[in-house]
């Protein structure tokens, strides 16, 4: 999609601002049903360059600070806030004459996998809006599969980007951990935080993630990957590629609700196995502990909400945001963040402190920690004989609004796996189930982004789903 | 046995952290917890983990290097600093006075 609309620019066949005009105004009309966006950029403007994202609509996600246009990671304890400075992600977007069109709801501060929790309101799926899209990267979801922009930027911490990637049939793409830089984006649990990409083809997200990768002295965790491109390594060629499923996840009698939509959802991924070895892909059966398996969410939240804890604490209502109510500062800081936290939020929170206690530390966060070995060390030995893991990237397609229940989210975290080793992982759609797309997900080992975007592009392709958007929402 | 949460305790911890938090809230926060509590029962049945170190970062890669002396950033603008508080006055942040 991307070099289509770049040689249409180049050859005058369409003009950039007439396409920039026409993604704000699918913006502004697709609010008041899909709300995807908390803020659009009227005014957006653009340096002109030779590069693929040159003159190109984009929308990016509410926790990238973005000089001078209000960032507020979808919480109201950010609800006014204007950053002075770019984060790194955008500036290099910026650069390549990227035109930003929006910012887009998500999950308060990245926490949440619905699409729900936004302080705008529910973010509506676009192919039937009485479904989520999933989350946290929400509304980037909903504005990319509305074909509002070809591409949104996005952050993962758990599975933000590939969740709402196979809710909404579109491309979800985390990178290896540090591959782009985090300065700038709000953090959140920054042992597993990556930037990343919602396209509608595996070629734009090595376009887009191409542009914005890259060592940043502003984040220590970034590295050097001048020997890496992506897009160059989209050939098609999978021959001896190998591949592994997890048994567990993928049997239907391991589910403890046997409904319609998960049988469905297991059988296309059958599907999708066999025309990988259509496709020449060697794909193995690999066994894991159940125990391990259902360690993976506990772990998750127990990491996550303990270094969201410590992160969110600057947020108190006196350098920045709203101020609170108070005679004293602690009963600013405490109103601040009492009206403007969600339950959620607190939740979190409140958990995150708990195993954060000098007596809970061992129990809880080490033993979480300790989890988080053993899992990485059983991929990282599974890497040795495969290029990658595939699996459903969801059992079923996104549950109604109305029908979400606590289950739903604690059941939906095997794709965390992929934050905890920092590996690369992309969620490629892959067919419908009751007229609601679904997506397959291959996570690789880390730095082998390329491999791992080469055999998703080869995927894609043999699939037919590629540049698929609602083009519009029903 | 595992621990039972109270809703004092988990007000206490809420209070910790500046939040303050409705009845139906405390609810919600003490399923949560103990489920976790119960999930890391679970976690300590697995006896390999006995043997390794927590894992705090995905790896052990990153390049890092002091910079030169000479080599300095400039700073930030003040008024960008305080650009986004609500109370000010000149340079500074207004807040109530804390000490006597």
């Amino acid at each position: 999609m991307i070099r289509k609309l770049h040689n249409k620019i180049k050859n005058n066949e369409i003009i950039s601002d007439d396409l920039v005009k026409e993604a704000i105004t699918n913006a502004e009309k697709s609010q008041k049903e899909l709300n995807a966006f908390v803020t659009i950029i009227k005014d957006a403007k653009r340096i002109k360059s030779d590069n693929l994202l040159s003159g190109i609509p984009v929308a990016i996600k509410d926790n990238f600070s973005t000089k001078d246009i209000l960032s507020t990671g979808s919480s109201n304890t950010l609800k006014d806030y204007i950053p002075y400075f770019d984060a790194t992600a955008i500036k290099k977007l910026q650069e390549s004459g990227a035109v930003i069109i929006g910012k887009t709801a998500m999950d308060e501060l990245g926490m949440g996998g619905t699409g729900l929790i936004a302080a705008t309101g529910p973010v509506k799926n676009p192919w039937n809006i009485n479904k989520i899209t999933g989350g946290s990267s929400s509304g980037s979801a909903a504005a990319v599969a509305a074909g509002i922009v070809p591409y949104a930027l996005g952050t993962d911490t758990g599975d933000s980007i590939r969740i709402p990637a196979a809710h909404c049939g579109i491309v979800g793409y985390k990178p290896t951990y540090g591959l782009v830089s985090r300065f700038g984006v709000f953090a959140f649990a920054s042992s597993l935080d990556t930037v990343g990409v919602l396209s509608t083809s595996v070629e734009d997200a090595a376009i887009v993630i191409d542009q914005i990768k890259g060592k940043d002295e502003y984040d220590m965790t970034s590295w050097n990957s001048e020997n890496i491109n992506l897009l160059n390594s989209l050939d098609g060629n999978v021959k001896n590629k190998k591949l592994f499923y997890i048994k567990e996840i993928c049997d239907i009698n391991n589910y403890e609700e046997k409904n319609d939509e998960v049988i469905k959802t297991l059988k296309e991924f059958n599907k999708t196995i066999k025309k990988c070895k259509e496709l020449g892909i060697e794909i193995e059966e690999e066994s894991f502990d159940q125990k391990l398996l259902d360690s993976i969410y506990p772990t998750y939240l127990t990491i996550a909400s303990a270094e969201a804890t410590s992160n969110m604490s600057n947020l108190t209502g006196i350098i920045f945001g709203p101020r609170g109510k108070g005679n004293t500062i602690d009963e600013m800081m405490k109103d601040h963040r009492t009206k403007g936290f969600s339950s959620l939020i607190k939740r979190r929170f409140v958990i995150g402190s708990y195993v954060l206690q000098k007596e809970n530390q061992e129990k809880y966060l080490f033993a979480s920690a300790k989890v988080r070995h053993l899992i990485v060390n059983k991929m990282n030995e599974l890497f040795i004989k495969y290029d990658g893991l595939i699996l459903p990237a969801s059992s079923e397609p996104a549950p109604n609004i109305n029908g979400i229940r606590s289950s739903h989210l604690r059941t939906e975290q095997y794709l965390a796996i992929a934050n905890f080793g920092g590996y690369p992982s992309i969620t490629i759609p892959s067919g419908f189930v009751n007229d609601m797309p679904i997506g397959v997900n291959i996570t690789g080992k880390i730095k082998d982004d390329a491999n791992i975007l080469n055999i998703a592009y080869t995927i894609e392709e043999k699939l037919g789903y590629k540049n698929q958007t609602t083009k519009g929402w029903k | 046995m595992n621990h039972k949460f109270t809703n004092e305790e988990v007000t206490n911890l809420a209070d910790k952290l500046l939040i303050g938090i409705s009845e139906e809230e405390v609810k919600d926060i003490v399923e949560e917890l103990t489920f976790v509590a119960n999930s890391m029962n679970v976690i300590s049945e697995i006896k390999e983990i006995n043997d390794l170190k927590p894992l705090t970062h995905p790896f052990d890669l990153y390049e890092t290097s002091l910079r030169e002396d000479d080599e300095y950033e400039e700073g930030h603008d003040i008024e960008d600093l305080l650009s986004n508080a609500d109370f000010t006055q000149g340079r500074e942040i207004e807040v109530p006075k804390v000490v006597g």
